[in-house]
């Protein structure tokens, strides 16, 4: 299967021995919105200044193959007009930690699956 | 259609105990501490952290595992706020919990659909999913706080907390007070709350196995 940015970088991110909060604070960038870029539902960015800035913190050497590599993918990046949102059912929670240790409300169950949903959108 | 049951599944600790010390065996290649539970959740178990905006706020919950494993999903604001990333890593070590010890009973779980699923949720009675939340919460603790660091770390400190808090003229501290004097000193190497040392400290019995 061909690599996408969305692949590359979270791979490069793990090796790198990064978790997503650290590489966000690190990047500045937003951690829902690169977990979004992460998994293919939102566009990489574009311009080369941040580009590098992600290289930087991803420990990948100027004009190495990794940073070509990250390079091209992001230019070549678009989300799929055919990418399939995964089954919500499946991201549904069956058990899940509350604070106030009672079962939500109706309400905050239908809000969840709102937000789930959310969670999996993504912008062409 | 009757409506489902979920049946409690009434782990003992020593099941729980050895259930996170294969975990730790199969997924922890490093005895270094505090355990990095999100790059174990990230790289070795192939799960992905997904941080919500408000879920906290809007559906008073901190984090959960997807049905299908794939995903835990956690807080924004918690996640990202240093004050609380304590919290967000037992959160993920309890979601882990569940899959480790609740995989059979989770799998077992069909909807229809959403509505299905609010069901579902809206039916199960409070004390059988405390027993669920218990047993994960019990599985993160171990996992994040191993037992022989936490020996370690109670016989290096206890001594001082004791002369510290021990003048001539007053009654000796009780378990309990020794407990939260110690916690707070000793939740750094673990990062975790004093809350969870001290359960820990209690759970394994530690003066049972140290003396005072």
């Amino acid at each position: 299967m061909k690599t996408s940015f969305a692949s590359f970088v979270r791979e490069k991110r793990i090796a790198a021995g990064l978790t997503l909060r650290e590489f966000c604070r690190l990047t500045g960038f937003d951690a829902s919105n690169w977990s979004k870029i992460e998994r293919g539902l939102h566009a990489p960015p574009q311009s080369k200044k941040v580009l590098e800035e992600i290289t930087q913190v991803l420990k990948i050497e100027t004009e190495s193959q990794d940073y070509k590599e990250l390079m091209d993918l992001a230019a070549l990046a678009s989300v799929p007009e055919d990418l399939v949102e995964p089954e919500i059912l499946d991201q549904l929670p069956v058990f899940f930690r509350t604070v106030r240790g009672e079962n939500p409300t109706e309400d905050e169950l239908k809000t969840l699956i709102t937000k789930i949903r959310s969670a999996w959108h993504h912008e062409r | 259609m009757a409506p489902r049951k979920v049946i409690s599944v009434k782990l003992t600790q020593d099941k729980i105990r050895e259930e996170a010390e294969q975990f730790r065996k199969e997924h922890i290649f490093t005895p270094d501490l505090p355990v990095d539970i999100e790059h174990i959740a990230e790289a070795t178990m192939g799960i992905r952290i997904i941080p919500i905006e408000s879920l906290q706020k809007h559906c008073d919950m901190e984090g959960f595992i997807s049905k299908n494993f794939t995903s835990i999903y956690v807080d924004e604001f918690l996640y990202t706020d240093d004050r609380y990333y304590k919290r967000v890593r037992f959160t993920i070590a309890h979601e882990i919990g569940h899959f480790v010890l609740h995989r059979s009973t989770i799998d077992n779980q069909y909807f229809r659909d959403e509505e299905d699923w609010i069901t579902f949720r809206m039916g199960i009675n409070d004390e059988t999913l405390g027993w669920f939340e218990t047993q994960a919460s019990e599985f993160a603790g171990r996992l994040l706080v191993p037992i022989d660091p936490l020996i370690e770390e109670f016989r290096s400190k206890r001594g001082f907390v004791l002369k510290k808090h021990s003048p001539w003229d007053s009654k000796p501290l009780n378990d309990d007070d020794l407990f939260s004097l110690i916690a707070p000193l000793m939740c750094k190497r673990f990062d975790v709350s004093a809350e969870v040392i001290e359960r820990r400290l209690r759970k394994e019995n530690i003066i049972a196995i140290l003396g005072r």
